[in-house]
This record gives C-alpha cells, structure tokens and sequence, in this order.
C-alpha cells in the first residue's frame, strides 16, 4: 500500500514533465496553490463559522508565492504584523472613541510613518505594511458599530492564522519548491554575468561600444537586487542558509563591491588603450582574461577543487624599470589600473570561496576581503516623498468619505478601499498614476460581472468551493506580469469582498454594485491622489535625481579639506554620510526612471539617456573614490605640500558642479577649454611634484613607496573626476534639456 | 434635486459620474494646454491638474447632473 502512495506521489510531483514546458508547468502551479488554499480557507472559516470569512482568504492572498521561503517569511511577518494591528486599532478606538474628527487624521500619519518603513527594509518590510493595513480595516470595517472593534481585531488575527496555515500547508504538501535551489540558479546567473561583463569591457577596448556595457551592468545590479531578496526568503526555509545567512550577506556584499569595481575598471578603458600602461603592467590582458575564467569555473563542479586549482588571487605585478621612467601623472595611471585588478582579482577569490563553501560545507569557512558594513543611513526622500504621497491621496479619500459619503452606503467600506489602496500604491513600482486607477476600475467591473454570472445559478456550498477556486485560478494564471500586479490584487479583492461569502449567503445585486462603484471611485481619487506631492512625469523626477546627485558632489567636494582635518561636527558627519550614500543610489534610481520615459517626446534616444545616466554612474564612483584617497593620504607629507593645489583644483570642480546644480543647460561650458586647462593644470603639478620630491631630498625626508603610491592615487583620482565632468559635460549637451524642464501636465 | 443615474437599468449616483466625467474634462483640458505648450505659465501642473478635476467635478454637480 505504502508503495502504491509513493508510486502516486512521484508521478504527482512529476506531472508534466517532458510534456508541457517547464514555465507553463510553473505557472500552472502557482495557480492552482493560491486557488486550492483560498477555497479551503473559507471552507474552514464556514466551518468554525467565523464573522468574515473572505479574510482567511485575504492572508491566502497575502502570501500567495511560488517557494516556500517566499511564503513562510510571510506568515513570519504576517502574524504579529497583524496581532500588533489590531492591538494598534484597539488603542487609537479606546483613545479617540468619541472624538472621530481625531482618529482618522491619526490613523492617516499612523499608516504615512508606517509606509516610509515599508520601504526603508527590503526583506522585512512586509511587517510595516501589516500593521497599518489591519489597523485600517479593523478601524473601518466597525463603522458604524465602534463598541465591535474588539470582536474584529480578533476575527482579523484568527482568519490571518487561518489562512497562512493552510497555504503555509499547502506549499509543504504540494510540490514543494524551496528557496535554495532558485537562489543558488540566481548566484550562478549573477557570476555569469559579472564574467560576461570582463568580456564586454575587454572588447570595449578595441571596439569602444559602451552601450553593451551599460546595458549588463543593468542585469548585474537586477540580479543583484533579485538575489539579495531570495536570501531573505531562503533563511526561512532552509537549514543550510539560515546556519550561514551572515556569509551569504557577504556573498552579495562582496559581488556589488565587485560590480563597482568592474564599473570602475570600464572607467579606466582609455588608460587601458595606451601603450606605457601595458609596457608597465606585461600581464594586464592575460589577467583580465583570468578573473573572467575563474567566475566561468566556478559554476562546474567540484567546488572543493577550485579552492586547490586557484589558491591565491589573481595579483598583477608592474614592471618596475618601465615604471620608473614615467612621468608623475602616467606612473599614477599605471598605479591606479594596477590597484583596480588586484582589487578585483582579491574579490573575485572572495566570490570563490563563498561560492565552495556553500556548495560543500565540509571546506573551511572563508573569510571577507572587505569588511561589510551592517548600518546604512536611514534616510531617504524619495521614501519620504511616496509615504507622503500615500497620505495625501488617504487624505482625498477620507475627506470624499466625510463630506459626500459615497456611494449610498451607511459603512467604512469607501474608507477601506481607498485607505487600502493608497498603501498599496506604495509597492507599485511603475508611477503612472492613471494606469493604477484604470486596474481598479477594470478589475471592479470584471467583479460585478463575475458576481451576477455566477452566484444566482449556485445551488450550494459545495458548488462555491469550485467556482472560488476556478475564478481565483484563472486570475492567477492570466495576470503573471508585474506591470498586471493592481489589476491581479484588485480582482481577488473585489472577487472575495464583494459577495461577502458567509453561511447565511444571499444575492444582493445592489450591495454589490454599491462596492463596485465604491471601488472605482476610490481606484481613480487614489489614482488623482498621486499627482499631489510628487510629479509624476519621469523626466522631471529624473531631473530631481540629477540634481540631488550634484547637490551631493558639491556638498562632498566643499567638506573634503575639513573632513580630512578632522573638523566636522556630528550632525556634518551625518550629511556626508548621507551624501556618500546618496552619489552610489541616485544613479541606480536614474536608471529605473530612465527606463519609464518616453524617450520620443524628450527627443532623446535611449543610447543617449543610457550613456548619460552611466556617466552619472561614473561621477558617483569617482566622488568615492576622491573621497577614500584623499581620507586615506591626507597625513603624508608629500600631499601636504601640494595641498594647496589639490584644494584649487577641487575649488574649480566645485564650481562646475554648482553650476549643473543650478541648471541643465551645459552649453556655456566649453569642454575644449576645459579638457585643455585640465592638461595645463596636470603639467602643473608634475613641475611641482618633482619640485617636492627634489626638497624632500635637500631635506632628507625619506618618502616611502607606499607614499608615493598615495600620492599617484590622489593626482589619479582627481584627473578622473575632470575628465567625467567633462564626459557629462559633452554627453550633457547633445540633450534638448529645455523639453525636460518646461512645466506640462 | 438630486437624483441617480440610471444606465442600462442600473442607478448610479451622481458623484460617480461627475466625477469620472470630472477627470475626463481635466485629463482633455491638460492636452489642449501641453498641445498649445500652454502649461510652461503653471508653477506646478499637478496641483493644476488636480483643482482642475475639483472645479469640473463641483461645476458639473452644481449646474449639470445635481448631486
């Protein structure tokens, strides 16, 4: 017998298989699971006869996802989010119960903060948007019968439990798909891709085409994001990861570090292309072509082999006779190409040795190259800026609610919606606001429809169960791409809501389509909403980024000689750490807004908007650099005596940056004058090293080597921010910037 | 005296449909006045776009379909 279960179990997990495609087979199952647990939900909940049973279905909903790590760290976080919502309901009811003019304001600035940390934490996140979105409805859902509110918050954590149960169940039971083998497909994707990109630079050194560059850094920083989520998802449902979860941090540290790198090294290309750079460093190609090997080998196995096949990272050596007959500037070229491979080959191995140790944890346990840290800033306006969007359209919601009641019904339920849906906005990640509306308008007809086709020929419960479980079946199987997301949410929440299912089941046409039209005002007022505190046009929130990145240059720039004194306060300390923060993230999110615009009204192609936001990428990480090279040599001897010279060079990158601060328009710079007074100034400080070097030898100051490479560093890192202003500059002048700038709805 | 909107044997109130035809007049008005590039005059369109949806929803309510 037992035999014959196991014979019926494998071929049951093995269905389709050869068959059917392995996306269709997925995609099939990842249907039929949210469909099954929601109709068992509220069997159950009929069952146990609780008050709303659609609620069980709504935690179904809630943690509908493919992998078991996916939907556990959801029930994880849904559990007490909602216990602590309804504690939260309870308190606000108990304080304000006879003042209503007070407890919706409160409860507005209650789900605004709220959703400022919903977004602030990427893989818990989930925990902040629980607790005010139960507060909202436990609050709402008693109107008009406030003495209920406990009964409701109870019910509420009750069908939560319920729901997350079953399809916690279901996930275990039915073809089980753990995190671990989808995050570890995702690492090798990420490897590849970071080898293809040593490709694409390797050739862009002979055939100069950027564009595919950018466009795998792109699939890089995805993949990234993509992974770093799974790891969070797969510390919940397997061992193996949740034992090394801070390794796997270091995993994802390291490969962005090794990202900016590559970004870095792409910078150098021009470098790369003379000649006294490769009569310097012999074995620069051959090197480049090992890094790219090793992140290629490490997707065969056997993992514990690449530890002895590759013992020491790839270390490129200069030749030092070549090196010495170079003049000041060229040697600080050849110091800085050199110091950029060996970085990368010293990450690369980092890479190699998490990437054996996760696959055989018999292997020693590695250990980082850098030292990865575990606080980031917690501010961001762009947080700021959507959560307060978020409260200004609840607001337009509960003032329609307040003054004009619509439509026709004594409940909270237009309140619900609404109040819903301007949290939901939040995780939306395209911004047209119309576009959102239209799902919920779309999705509340389809609803009324569904409802008036199906319900009326039911004969009995055990006919609904099947008719939940087709209609939430098809949606789930038709709405697949994220762009579909509100349409997919608003259907199976108006499908569950609206006929409210209970044991007592009756056809109420004009309730339902009372909720209909509740839905759909409250889908275009929250649509409406979202023009109030941001533009919603990408240019002009492209335009926003442009110039916070600037803002963070000159802010950088400015602080540099007294950050290197040791001379900030605390709350200065605060900025520049934002600051930094800010010229590494604000290009990414350029990226993401350059992605929404409509390149053919801007009169701009999407080669040029992508080299502009890749130059932007550039800034960014030559700021950084700037910043880390002049903090670590600011004590030797040899920058302290040209100082002075560095401080009037950063002095005129401070101008240009405050000018492109203030505007767009780059055609008063003349990048010929500039990429001459940058070779003047160059030539400048060569005559003032060897002057330098010639009085320290008078003196009998002894320079060491490591002071000296300081020294090239710093006059290297310099001349690469000129030269990516000056980048920007040229990119910058071929784009109809008046276009962007002009106001227009 | 405000009434419901019956379409198709359904009654609708009048709000809805101010206001759905509120955003439409809106959303016609912003592409006469970006087709004109008349809209560079307004400081911040959104907040124009938004009133205007107001005013249009308040007019048609007043004089139009009273609600």
């Amino acid at each position: 017998m037992s035999a014959r279960i196991e014979t019926w179990k494998r071929s049951f997990q093995k269905w389709g298989d050869g068959s059917i495609s392995q996306e269709l087979k997925l995609r099939i199952i990842d249907s039929i699971k949210p469909a099954l647990g929601m109709s068992i939900a509220i069997a159950i909940a009929f069952v146990l006869d609780f008050e709303e049973p659609y609620w069980a279905a709504f935690a179904v909903l809630m943690m509908s996802f493919s992998t078991t790590g996916q939907a556990f760290r959801r029930a994880l976080l849904g559990i007490p989010g909602t216990f602590l919502g309804g504690a939260a309901a309870l308190t606000m009811f108990a304080l304000f119960s006879q003042q209503p003019i007070f407890l919706i304001p409160i409860l507005i600035i209650f789900c605004g903060i709220f959703m400022y940390f919903l977004q602030a934490f990427k893989v818990n996140g989930y925990i902040f948007f629980t607790i005010p979105f139960v507060c909202l409805v436990v609050i709402t859902t008693t109107i008009p019968e406030i003495d209920h509110a406990f009964f409701y918050a109870k019910a509420r954590l009750e069908e939560t439990c319920l729901g997350m149960t079953i399809y916690g169940a279901i996930t275990l039971l039915l073809w089980r798909r753990s995190a671990l083998p989808v995050l570890q497909e995702k690492v090798t994707v990420l490897l590849g891709l970071h080898a293809s990109l040593f490709d694409a630079q390797v050739r862009q050194i002979n055939t100069r085409n950027r564009e595919e560059v950018f466009a795998l850094q792109r699939k890089v920083l995805r993949a990234l994001e993509g992974v770093e989520k799974l790891i969070g998802f797969a510390v919940t449902d397997s061992f193996e990861v949740w034992q090394n979860q801070k390794l796997w941090h270091e995993f994802v540290f390291h490969s962005r570090e090794l990202l900016w790198a590559q970004l870095r090294w792409g910078w150098l290309i021009p470098e790369l292309r003379k000649e006294y750079v490769n009569r310097c460093l012999p074995g620069l190609s051959q090197k480049t072509r090992m890094l790219e090997a090793r992140l290629h080998a490490m997707k065969d196995k056997p993992h514990a082999g690449h530890r002895k096949t590759y013992p020491t990272p790839v270390r490129l050596e200069r030749d030092e006779k070549e090196f010495e007959k170079l003049s000041h500037f060229h040697r600080g070229q050849v110091v800085i190409v050199q110091s950029g491979l060996n970085k990368m080959g010293n990450l690369v191995h980092a890479l190699m040795q998490y990437h054996c140790f996760f696959h055989d944890e018999s292997l020693p346990v590695p250990k980082p190259f850098l030292k990865r840290p575990t606080w980031e800033f917690p501010l961001d306006i762009d947080y700021a800026h959507y959560a307060l969007q978020s409260i200004g359209s609840f607001i337009l919601i509960a003032v329609t609610w307040f003054y004009f009641f619509p439509p026709g019904l004594n409940s909270g339920q237009f309140l619900q919606l609404g109040g819903a849906f301007s949290l939901i906005a939040i995780f939306v990640t395209s911004r047209a606001p119309l576009q959102y509306a239209m799902s919920f308008v779309l999705a509340a007809s389809i609803a009324v429809v569904l409802y008036v086709i199906s319900i009326p020929n039911l004969t009995g419960y055990y006919e609904l169960g099947p008719v939940i479980f087709l209609v939430t079946f098809c949606i789930y199987f038709i709405l697949v791409k994220p762009s579909q997301a509100p349409l997919k949410l608003g259907m199976t929440l108006a499908w569950l809501a609206f006929p409210k299912f209970t044991n007592t089941q009756v056809f109420d046409f004009q309730y339902v389509l009372n909720s209909g039209m509740n839905m759909m005002l409250a889908g275009l007022l929250v649509g409406a909403g979202n023009y109030l505190i941001t533009y919603p046009l990408p240019e002009k929130r492209f335009l926003r980024q442009r110039r916070r990145l600037f803002s963070c240059a000159v802010y950088l720039l400015k602080m540099l000689p007294k950050e290197a004194a040791g001379n900030v306060t605390f709350l200065e300390r605060l900025q520049l750490m934002a600051c930094l923060q800010g010229v590494r993230k604000i290009p990414q999110k350029m990226l993401k807004i350059a992605e929404e615009m409509d390149t053919k009204k801007l009169g701009v192609s999407r080669s040029q908007l992508g080299k502009l936001v890749f130059s932007c990428e550039l800034l960014g990480q030559a700021l950084i650099s700037l910043h880390k090279a002049h903090m670590e040599g600011h004590n030797m001897w040899i920058i302290k005596e040209l100082s002075d010279l560095f401080h009037e060079w950063q002095q005129k990158k401070l101008k240009i940056f405050t000018e492109l601060k203030e505007s767009v328009d780059s055609a008063k710079f003349d990048a010929d004058d500039i990429a001459n007074r940058i070779q003047k100034r160059v030539e400048l400080l060569e005559k003032e090293i060897e002057q330098a070097l010639q009085h320290a030898e008078e003196k009998g100051v002894v320079i060491e080597a490591a002071q000296t490479e300081k020294l090239y560093m710093v006059l290297e890192r310099n001349r690469g921010l000129s030269n990516i202003q000056l980048t920007y500059l040229m990119l910058s002048k071929d784009i109809p910037w008046q276009g962007w700038t002009e106001p227009r709805f | 005296m405000p009434h419901e909107i019956s379409l198709f044997g359904i009654y609708f109130p009048p709000i809805l449909i101010n206001f759905a035809l509120g955003i439409t007049m809106a959303l016609g008005t912003a592409v006469v006045l970006n087709y004109f590039r008349l809209s560079r005059f307004f400081a911040y369109p959104p907040i124009v776009f938004i009133s205007m949806v107001i005013l249009y929803t308040c007019m048609l309510s007043s004089f139009v379909i009273l609600a």
